[in-house]
């Protein structure tokens, strides 16, 4: 009992510390001299540089997320289903990201891509695939948890001894099964494209305007726009987990709407 | 129609199968029956395709498909687990392995609603998975894995997730259908019941080796190794003077025993040899038959426990020489014999004639 009531205030303590540095800047940023105001979003919005990297980043995140998708799904797929030696080194390669800083990663790519054949530093080229690097970790613990938990070698074996092809099976039955994984994989990932700063900065060298790049050049010239567009991210952020949530939710009612349905023809009947 | 031979399989230092051979006759319904780790599972894993074998041939018909895939093999396979796709209704299912052989919209509807009037479940078609009960989600894997008319159907345990009465009437709608079809059908399964009486022949693994194949009478009757025996039912170890062999009209060498004063006669399984002038075999529980106290040639013998199994009733009976033997009875009987009450006791060998029975009592009645 008692240590429910500690853990309870820890939890409240923890959300605090969370949640005033965000509240903080939301007033900061509707704040003048104790006034209300717009006007920082007003200004924000306004700004075409602030538009364009706004388009910039949901552009490139948006390739990360396929491109993850693509690349890194069916490996993950096949070793978890045929060989657990693939898997093994697809997990280790993962975890190198996580010890593997940004500026290092950034700097190796300048270095290796400022010459010809692969002059791509100073263009966004190389960014998705940064980040569906430091993504992998986060996609591909999401798919396999999926796969974990939905028996996904079993309807593969299932569809191959009804006659399917490998893959109308990927297509049909793999795909809708580890749906959940990929999504909420895709999220991670997307949302490290929105927010990364470092290797955007290196490789592109300033030419490629991104969020996080307006933003902290905006933050240097004006506090008040920098923190409305902070607010700006944070809502992107709840529109999308919101988004996803509300995905799953549609599709238990849906089944759901299925079930009532019957139920009432055979009461009908 | 299937046709196994010298089928072994091994992962790493286990050899999950070890030579396995069987024949199949189309329309057959055969049963692996053994005990957990068996091997039953990857036998039929192999003949699905979805496992290659170390070393053997399988071939359907005189196709040889060791090396097929599974897509290739179009062979009927229904899991433990029903295995339903979870995002496909019934109907959705059931057509599934038809729009695969890319057959047209007419056809796979005719197909899918006959099948699922065959199942009992048109009024379900639109349900997903999780929606249908265990035994309505089982019919729905039967008929999905049937849809394509297989040559071959494989069942992986198809109804051991299913409680008893559920089980019971699967196994009837199972065993209609598989006569209906007229579907060759190899089955998984470690209750005996089940196979005793759904199959023509079982084939009893022991450490991914057939023990013995034979049809339920001859497993369950003729057990030709200790495994089997022990394996399947219940059994008495008793040790018999050999008084006579003599030849039944089929030619099978039938001995006249003498056991406790109590003549009676026993057709010789094949693997056991008198020794001497004794033999020593198995009966079953429900071999032996009671008799007022001191009827015909019996044992005089004791009750001493009684086990309640519903239809049938165990009694733990207390011989002369003071060992014991397990009776069953129909229970509808039981009633008449009490715990401590005094029986005689017969064996009667149910594979023989009914002549030859009574030429063994006759012998007990005139000893000479
Ligand atoms: N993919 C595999 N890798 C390694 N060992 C395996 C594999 N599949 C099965 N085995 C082993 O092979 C042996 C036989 O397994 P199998 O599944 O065929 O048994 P079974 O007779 O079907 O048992 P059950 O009645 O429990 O289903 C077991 O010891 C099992 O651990
Ligand atoms: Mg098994």
């Amino acid at each position: 009992m008692r240590r429910k009531w500690i853990s309870k205030i820890v939890i409240f303590f923890f959300i605090l510390q969370m949640v005033i540095p965000v509240i903080g800047l939301m007033i900061f940023s509707i704040d003048n001299e104790g006034l209300f105001t717009l006007s920082s979003y007003q200004t924000l919005f306004t700004d075409p540089s602030f538009l364009s990297s706004l388009m910039n980043s949901l552009g490139i995140s948006l390739v990360s997320v396929v491109l993850t998708i693509l690349l890194v799904t069916p490996p993950i797929w096949y070793g978890y289903l045929y060989s657990p030696r693939i898997l093994r080194v697809l997990e280790a390669m993962s975890f190198i990201t996580f010890v593997l800083p940004g500026v290092v990663l950034g700097l190796a790519y300048v270095q290796f891509f400022s010459n010809p054949p692969f002059a791509l530093a100073g263009t966004p080229t190389l960014l998705p695939f940064a980040f569906t690097l430091f993504g992998m970790p986060y996609y591909m613990q999401s798919v396999l948890n999926r796969l974990r938990h939905s028996e996904a070698k079993l309807y593969h074996d299932v569809a191959r001894s009804l006659g399917s092809s490998n893959l109308r099976s990927l297509l049909r039955v793999q795909v809708p099964l580890l749906a959940p994984g990929i999504l909420i994989g895709s999220i991670l990932v997307f949302s490290i494209g929105m927010g990364e700063f470092t290797i955007t900065q290196l490789t592109t060298g300033g030419s490629f305007m991104t969020l996080p790049i307006y933003l902290q050049v905006d933050f240097q010239n004006n506090p008040l726009a920098g923190a409305a567009m902070a607010v700006i991210a944070l809502l992107i952020a709840i529109v999308l987990v919101s988004l996803t949530l509300g995905t799953f939710r549609r599709r238990k009612k849906r089944r759901e709407a299925i079930h009532v349905n019957h139920s009432s023809v055979e009461q009908a009947v | 129609m299937l046709t196994i031979h010298q089928l072994n399989k091994r992962f790493d230092h286990l050899q999950a199968v070890k030579d396995f051979n069987l024949v199949m006759q189309p329309g057959e319904f055969v049963t692996l029956l053994g005990p957990s780790g068996s091997g039953k599972t990857t036998v039929l894993r192999m003949v699905a395709g979805l496992e290659s074998p170390t070393s053997g041939s399988i071939h359907l018909g005189d196709v040889d498909v060791t090396h097929l895939t599974p897509q290739k093999r179009n062979i009927g396979l229904v899991f433990q687990s029903y295995a339903l796709f979870p995002n496909m209704s019934a109907y959705e299912n059931i057509a599934f392995p038809l729009h695969v052989r890319k057959q047209d919209k007419h056809t796979i509807q005719k197909r899918v609603n006959e099948l699922l009037a065959l199942i009992g479940l048109t009024n379900r078609k639109d349900h997903l998975p999780h929606q249908l009960s265990g035994g309505e989600r089982q019919r729905v894997a039967l008929a999905r894995a049937l849809s394509f008319h297989p040559p071959l159907l494989l069942l992986d345990e198809p109804l051991s997730a299913l409680d008893a009465k559920v089980r019971q009437s699967l196994r009837i709608t199972l065993k209609e259908i598989q006569r209906t079809l007229g579907v060759t059908t190899l089955m998984v399964t470690h209750d005996q019941e089940e196979a005793l009486e759904l199959s023509d022949r079982i084939v009893v693994m022991a450490k991914g080796a057939v023990e013995q194949v034979g049809t339920a009478m001859d497993i369950y009757y003729a057990p030709q190794t200790a495994f089997t025996e022990g394996f399947i039912g219940e059994t008495n170890p008793i040790t018999a003077e050999v008084l006579d062999v003599i030849a039944s009209p089929i030619g099978e060498k039938i001995y006249n025993l003498r056991w406790h004063h109590h003549v009676f006669s026993w057709l010789a399984d094949r693997h056991i040899e008198p020794q001497g002038t004794s033999i020593t075999i198995g009966i079953r529980p429900e071999s032996f038959h009671f008799l007022p106290v001191g009827g015909h040639g019996s044992i005089e013998a004791t009750i001493v426990d009684k086990l309640f199994f519903g239809s049938v009733t165990r009694f733990i009976v207390k011989l002369p020489d003071h060992t014991t033997v397990k009776v069953d009875a129909m229970s509808a009987i039981s009633q008449q014999y009490p715990i401590g009450a005094k029986v005689g006791l017969l064996i009667t060998d149910p594979r023989l004639p009914i002549g030859f029975v009574d030429e063994a009592v006759t012998m007990t009645a005139n000893p000479s």
